[in-house]
């Protein structure tokens, strides 16, 4: 890259002619970034000499130059290129479906979002009418790659309209030229062989909950007919073994995949809660803070904490993963990815919480058992305490109802970044998002005060935490080899 | 000790704008009220906690903010219409399609790719014409040159 | 008690919003009169009230004030979030399974 000058004399009083630059300190080095995604880390010399004297070296001019940083010399498809890849999302509508088929659920999560209720009530059953419907509205979305996720309560107690809606989005797709992905969210404790079967048949891809060694996986998750960790294990060991045997095939077994709910409980064990990951052949963690929704909300002053204490677990546990990277051991963490797909690559992680403006009714939809729909899972979840503002429509409607839904257009509104003036100034907000819906709940506001929201303080101190280790050039190594691998991520 | 401390600006030199951004960035630990006196503005700090009221280092840190936020509006205010124009552009923007470089261009596909690099030019030019404050223009060999 | 604030300071909108956010915001009466807004705390802690309102109304206001300068760019993202998630409703196509 030259550092040519433009034809045109350059007569602005900043000689750099800076575009669009947000920074961040980071103890004692600058992030900066633009609208186009790129970063650089400076010293504090060289970000007085940028932003103060509009001086910098050669070295760093020809870097921010070729960054898109200096309006002068801007190659437009570079930069525009990246920024369409980062935003892909904008060009297309909802790809993320979720259908809860039942509330019922035999286990009694101390951190419980869902509002699960005992497996008698069958009244919380999602018909199989309801959820050929929603799959219907699903296949209006212009979305070029559709997944569906079936969720709960336990989704399995509601085998029949499950295994029905399966068998009608796999005829659907026949007729579809749209990818469609399938999966499924279950504490495996009524899973059995013919279940099983039909799932790894059908191409759903199997999702659990592992918490952590056998005491707490099973602290977090009560379970009074059985021990909820043993029946997570052996279903676990089952689907990995299917998967790694499978062979001549006409259909393919995707490896199972576990996520974890960080409670109180969990902020002192981050080494066991990643050591059983890797014992049970899980190469991909999730470690996600509790959202103050739904249960949760009533229980937090039980099972809640405060971003410093997550984030300090959280920069323990991705210390402890890059360690174990380093002696050969293959193991991701999955927020780091998807932020690392966002720094590094300009590419849209899928992850609809970090979107500009997020995927509330045009990223994904949940679709409740009683066919009442809503912007996203924790949107019902709000439902479910009795204030549906978050409902954009029924089955009844129309997908373009409930896509032009007042509700869709203003969650929409107020999660779009540049209307939001603490993101606008933000470094990171070219990869970051907001949740009207997290707003609403914890600040009784749906645009939100980010100065006190402790979702914001999370994720600027999980940015601040990667960007950190991204200048150790070994760390940057295992970085990039995450991002790169093309193997399957499921869920 | 619980202590209100007051600042004076005059609007010319720092915008409401910034004053207001400045202030609420202190909003977590100080309840901030902004009101006018004899055609300035005058801000009243109050901490909210006993803890956050070391009047130094509020001082220094109003100070940098000021300085960071005074920065940001005028390179904010120098870009405002440019940024509209990239973001405009980068919406609507399709990739040019993939060279096939293994068998390399025929004399033909040549043509049509200078063509294609003149016509571009053209439209370039007429759209930085209207571009009343920057010059963002490169060439062609600039830019293909760098890579 | 009763309060004084300026219109140019704190917009009436911004107040309004942030009475509805804030905790006792109920005992909150705001009037705009024509560059001043006259703000009736009817309440035992009118004073605490007072600071909190204050605090958010700025939130309220610097959120307002970037709404207005970012009005295009922030415009041409939502229009192309919408437009794209409504689409056209497909017709039926017959295609063998890939």
């Amino acid at each position: 890259m030259t550092s040519k000058k433009p034809g045109k004399k350059n007569t602005a009083k900043n000689s750099l002619d800076l575009i669009n630059i947000r920074w961040r300190k980071i103890k004692n080095k600058f992030i900066i970034t633009n609208d186009f995604g790129y970063y650089l880390s400076l010293n504090q010399k060289e970000f007085n000499d940028l932003i103060y004297k509009n001086k910098v070296s050669e070295k760093l001019k020809e870097e921010l130059i070729s960054k898109g940083f200096i309006k002068t010399h801007m190659d437009f498809d570079d930069l525009f290129s990246r920024w369409k890849n980062s935003n892909s999302y904008l060009f297309w509508g909802p790809s993320l479906h979720i259908l809860v088929t039942t509330l019922r659920c035999n286990h009694k999560c101390v951190y419980c979002q869902s509002q699960a209720v005992g497996i008698s009530n069958d009244k919380t059953d999602m018909p199989t009418s309801i959820a050929k419907k929603s799959v219907d509205i699903a296949f209006y979305s212009t979305a070029p790659v559709l997944t569906f996720e079936f969720q709960g309560g336990e989704p399995l107690y509601n085998w029949e309209t499950v295994s029905k809606a399966i068998k009608y989005i796999r005829e659907k797709e026949k007729n579809s030229d749209k990818k469609i992905n399938i999966s499924i969210v279950s504490n495996f404790s009524v899973m059995d062989e013919k279940k099983a079967k039909f799932l790894m048949e059908n191409e759903v891809s199997i999702c659990t909950s592992l918490d952590g060694p056998e005491k707490l996986h099973n602290k977090n998750r009560i379970y009074t007919q059985a021990n909820s960790y043993r029946e997570t294990i052996k279903w676990l060991k089952y689907f990995n073994s299917m998967h790694d045997n499978q062979t001549n095939l006409s259909y393919r077994i995707f490896k199972p995949s576990a996520l974890t709910t960080i409670s109180c409980d969990s902020l002192k064990y981050h080494k066991e809660i990643i050591d059983e990951f890797v014992k049970n052949d899980l190469n991909t963690i999730f470690l996600r803070p509790l959202s103050p929704i739904g249960f949760a909300k009533k229980m937090w002053n039980k099972i809640g904490y405060d971003s410093k204490s997550f984030l300090k677990f959280y920069k323990d546990s991705l210390n402890y993963i890059l360690s174990l990277n380093k002696k050969g051991i293959d193991i991701k963490e999955k927020t780091a990815i998807m932020l690392l797909n966002k720094i590094l690559n300009a590419k849209d992680s899928g992850f609809v919480d970090l979107r500009c403006p997020c995927g509330a009714g045009i990223g994904q939809v949940a679709y409740n058992h009683n066919g009442d729909i809503y912007t996203c899972d924790e949107g019902r979840m709000v439902g479910w305490e009795g204030e549906d503002i978050f409902k954009i429509g029924t089955v009844k409607d129309s997908y373009k109802k409930i896509i032009n839904s007042l509700t869709t257009r203003t969650c929409a509104i107020t999660s779009n970044l540049e209307n939001q003036f603490t993101c606008s100034r933000c470094a990171y907000r070219p990869y970051c998002g907001v949740c009207p819906v997290i707003n609403y709940e914890s600040q009784n506001d749906i645009w939100g005060n980010n100065l006190s929201s402790e979702r914001c303080k999370i994720f600027m101190g999980i940015f601040d935490i990667i960007f950190e280790l991204m200048e150790d050039p070994k760390n940057m190594e295992i970085f990039n080899s995450w991002v790169e691998d093309k193997k399957e991520i499921t869920v | 000790m619980s202590k209100t401390i007051e600042f004076i600006y005059d609007e010319k030199k720092y915008p409401l704008e910034v004053i207001r951004y400045v202030f609420y960035t202190l909003s977590d630990r100080f309840w901030v009220i902004i009101n006018k006196t004899e055609n300035k503005i005058k801000v009243s700090l109050e901490p909210i906690t006993e803890n956050s009221s070391d009047i130094k280092k509020i001082k220094k840190e109003i100070e940098e903010e000021f300085r960071h936020e005074l920065i940001r509006q005028k390179i904010w205010n120098d870009n405002k219409d440019l940024r509209e124009y990239l973001i405009q552009k980068a919406i609507t923007y399709t990739p040019p399609a993939p060279k096939s470089s293994e068998d390399g261009l025929t004399p033909e596909e040549e043509k049509e790719l200078e063509k294609l690099i003149k016509e571009v030019e053209e439209e370039l030019s007429k759209e930085m014409n209207k571009e009343k404050k920057n010059d963002i223009k490169k060439t062609w060999e600039e830019k293909y040159g760098k890579k | 008690m009763k309060y004084e604030t300026f219109e140019d300071l704190y917009s009436y909108e911004a107040l309004n919003i942030a009475k509805n956010i804030i905790k006792d915001g109920e005992s909150v009466v705001i009037t705009k009169l024509k560059n001043k807004n006259i703000i009736n705390i009817d309440c035992e802690n009118s004073e605490k009230i007072f600071k909190e309102l204050m605090n958010e109304a700025l939130n309220q206001q610097c959120r307002i004030d970037l709404s207005k300068k970012n009005f295009k760019v922030s415009q041409m993202i939502i229009t192309k979030a919408l437009i794209s998630a409504l689409g056209e409703e497909p017709k039926n196509k017959k295609r063998g399974r890939k």
